[in-house]
């Protein structure tokens, strides 16, 4: 291992009523990965940006190559050398690769127009020399999330960055995506360059990390080798507390059939068919595009549907849009919280008894002692922190903001409930009071979907899986037979 | 972590709603300085809360519009077609209660077709009611015989309740203080939207959405339906101003609406509501209305010249989305 290339010492930033981070340091040498752990609000967010610029810090000190450095801007970050991937891609959709990855310093020709051949041809010969098979001339919004992902690496890379951030880079991606990143990673790193990774999935952490740091709430808690831990000693580490089992025994009582579908069809799926019971949790799962979110889209009127009956308590039923899915007694909560989850500027109160109007009003008017009463019990019963009903939805962190979709479903009281990847980028501890939550549903009686992309959740949760492989349905899995490799064995089947 | 220091303050206070109130304070010592006292006398007022008045009532429509992250460009053309609307039933001779019935549903009628087209298709509502500002112009020319209409003294006899509308008065303090009641009327609709828009179902679906269409179909939400209820209303409150254009003027100028022009977004926008959709309240569209109705009226006071008056409430409006709207960063 070469000599240590970055080192953050006693890096202490302020914001109004909040330490943000408190003395914390890392060290990060030539060649290596670091993983930075921590639940949500455990200051790693905070720390890329001050690495990549975005802030100030109050305290401490940035030492790159023995040179103390101040950031005033990114701009200075990324002539330093130090790139950030993050987890909502930041490329133009509708320029092409190569101009992406070229931004700013196009190859030109006399005359001020911009040279395309050359363009394109460096472009090639950085995507070859990463391994990545993307055409230079694609446009980025042709691309899926883990292509797109590449082609910032690809960026970084064509900049001469020496440290990568990777700020959830496995978030979005399926798993066999996740080991083409990681084989690039590993090619980077044979080439001297550092990383630091940041994921919330701590088993993959064993595959590519040389050295794992823990924050929790602003604070260094403690590095390790990685050889040295194991994912409970980090989970105890990242929360304070051993947090015992993460799932629950799946001995609910399974009851009545309470949805069946056949042959369901869209411009995605094709010839879907599943039931689910009262009191069952079925999970799907499948690769990123294998049509897991469309067929519960189309499911639920929010995606047209070309063939294929949908029969809720043994009656058949016409879902054509969200509205009479609701009244057939289903909720969705759906996968990107910001886009249709939740109604960013407005209120948790407002959000929570969105889906309920109908049943909250009189004569077109809300009864708003009722609703004021119900969304209090909501908050209390998910224990969702926020300073109040009152307070701004999109100022409540991703788990927080999860936790208000589900409560406004829980409320209008569904037979069956939807969630398609109600984890996604939330942190350990708040993952496994949602595991709860769903068991507790599902023992009260619901019947529950999940959707998710996290093998384990998916085995951890589910009574029956159903595995999703281009947009149809290659394999149901009973409880005896679940696990990782066969899950992955047959997603991967086209 | 930006979220935990936002956490702590839930109750931030709007900085572009403070704002408003601030700068109708402003507004009014800076008048009562630079007209030396004239602009608060009894008669000034009330002739100012005569002229926002219009203004108010096109700009309750476009705030509900605004809110629900649309735009309403045609209520300028719609209040010169109903105006002249009035002026024709007038010279027809038909019943008051009549007119008045037929003027509010053409009014609505141009709200009606621009919800619905923009509930089939996927357009910027301000390309849309933009057409339709000029099909409305089309209509007023066409209604008016492309002149302005003139009713006659016979006629205007006849119709005490709109002819009187625009002077009856109500005195609270006796030379201090005196309300048009075309004012009060228009403070008793805001209330009714402000009733209306904070404690319905559908005014809640009206923010909803601004905030997030997606979020609002989802939750089982007839998205549509809301639109052309937003631009139904849009339309009542544009039918409104026309009838008063009226009554004001007493004549049926098919160009009554060219006067309003871009006031009536920036009405909305001074007073806090968000282009962006979702935020705003329409209370606060009162203290906007006030701002830009001030602001005429000094103007016309110390005898600036027309084009001064276009180019400082050309800077104001810029003014007002400036500072109710983010930095670049």
């Amino acid at each position: 291992m070469g000599e240590p290339i970055l080192e953050v010492r006693g890096i202490t930033k302020l914001f109004p009523g909040v330490r943000a981070l408190d003395k914390v340091h890392l060290e990060l040498r030539e060649g290596e990965v670091v993983c930075l752990v921590g639940e949500n609000g455990a200051g790693k967010s905070t720390l890329i940006k001050i690495l990549s610029g975005v802030y100030t810090p109050d305290e401490g000190e940035i030492i790159l190559n023995g040179q103390q450095v101040h950031f005033k801007g990114p701009l200075d970050a990324i002539k330093a050398g130090f790139s950030v991937v993050y987890q909502e891609h930041k490329l133009m959709k509708n320029l092409s690769v190569a101009e992406n990855i070229y931004f700013g310093r196009f190859p030109m020709k006399a005359g001020g127009f911009v040279d395309f051949r050359k363009l394109n041809q460096d472009t090639q010969r950085i995507l070859d020399d990463l391994g990545m098979h993307i055409k230079p001339t694609a446009r980025v919004e042709t691309l899926n999330s883990s292509q797109s992902q590449m082609v910032e690496i690809a960026k970084a890379y064509s900049v001469g960055t020496r440290i990568m951030i990777l700020d959830e880079p496995s978030a979005s991606i399926t798993d066999s995506e996740l080991l083409k990143l990681f084989e690039i990673i590993n090619k980077l790193k044979k080439q001297g360059k550092s990383f630091i990774y940041i994921s919330h999935r701590l088993k993959e952490l064993f595959e590519i990390g040389d050295r794992v740091v823990v924050f929790k709430d602003g604070h260094y808690v403690g590095q390790e080798d990685i050889g040295n831990v194991t994912v409970d000693k980090l989970v105890s580490m990242m929360v304070g507390r051993d947090i015992g089992k993460v799932y629950r025994p799946k001995d609910r009582p399974v009851g009545q059939e309470v949805l069946r579908v056949e042959g369901l069809c869209n411009d995605v799926v094709t010839d879907c068919s599943f039931t689910v019971h009262a009191g069952e949790i079925v999970g799907f799962a499948g690769l990123v595009g294998s049509g897991r979110s469309e067929l519960m889209e189309s499911l639920f009127g929010y995606r047209r549907k070309s063939a294929g009956t949908v029969t809720i308590g043994g009656r058949q039923v016409e879902i054509k849009k969200p509205k009479d899915a609701i009244r057939s007694g289903l909720g969705f909560v759906t996968e990107d919280r910001k886009t249709t989850g939740l109604i960013l500027n407005k209120s948790v109160g407002f959000n929570t008894s969105f889906a309920i109007l109908d049943k909250l009003s009189c004569l077109g008017f809300v009864d708003r002692k009722e609703e004021a009463k119900l969304v209090d019990q909501s908050i209390q019963q998910l224990s969702v922190k926020t300073p109040g009903p009152k307070q701004e939805a999109g100022n409540l962190s991703g788990g927080n903001q999860q936790k208000v979709i589900l409560s406004k479903w829980l409320l209008a009281q569904p037979q069956l409930l939807i969630c398609d990847e109600p984890t996604k980028g939330i942190d350990v501890g708040t993952k496994q009071e949602f595991y709860n939550i769903l068991d507790d549903l599902a023992r009260q009686g619901k019947a529950i979907i999940v959707v998710s992309s996290e093998l384990p959740e998916v085995i951890g949760l589910s009574n029956r899986i159903y595995v999703m492989s281009g947009g149809r349905i290659v394999k149901e899995l009973a409880e005896s037979e679940m696990d990782e490799e066969t899950i992955a064995s047959y997603s991967m089947k086209e | 972590m930006e979220t935990k220091s936002k956490l702590l303050d839930p109750r931030k206070v709007d900085l572009s709603q403070v704002g408003s109130a601030i700068g109708l304070i402003l507004v009014v010592i800076v008048a009562s300085v630079i007209t030396q006292g004239s602009f608060l006398s009894a008669s000034n007022l009330t002739n100012i809360f005569r002229q926002v008045t219009i203004m108010g009532f096109a700009s309750l429509g476009m705030c509900i519009v605004i809110i629900t992250g649309n735009i309403d460009l045609s209520i300028i053309g719609n209040v010169s077609m109903t105006t002249v609307i009035t002026a024709v039933l007038m010279v027809k001779e038909v019943p008051t209660p009549l007119i008045i019935l037929i003027v509010l549903l053409s009014g609505m009628a141009v709200g009606l077709v621009n919800g619905v087209i923009l509930s089939v298709w996927k357009i910027e509502s301000f390309v849309v009611t933009m057409g339709m500002q000029v099909v409305c112009f089309g209509m007023a020319m066409l209604v008016s015989g492309n002149r302005t209409v003139i009713v006659p003294g016979s006629s205007l006899a006849k119709y005490s309740f709109l002819t009187n509308l625009a002077q009856w008065k109500v005195t609270v303090i006796p030379k201090v203080l005196v309300f048009p009641v075309m004012f009060l009327i228009m403070l008793a609709f805001y209330l009714l939207f402000w009733v209306f828009t904070t404690r319905t179902k559908m005014g809640r679906y009206i923010f909803a959405l601004g905030g997030n269409e997606e979020v609002s179909y989802i939750s089982g939400v007839n998205v549509s339906l809301v639109r052309v209820v937003a631009y139904l209303l849009s339309g009542l409150t544009a039918a409104i101003a026309g009838i008063f254009m009226f009554s004001r003027s007493m004549c049926g100028d098919p160009t009554a609406g060219n006067a309003l022009g871009m006031y009536v977004v920036a009405a909305v926008v001074v007073g806090g509501t968000k282009m962006s959709g979702g935020r705003g309240n329409v209370l606060f569209n009162i203290m906007g209305i006030f701002v830009i109705g001030i602001i005429n009226n000094v103007l016309n006071l110390v005898g600036a010249p027309y084009q001064l008056q276009q180019i400082i409430q050309g800077m104001i409006i810029i003014l007002a989305v400036v500072m109710s709207s983010p930095k670049r960063k």
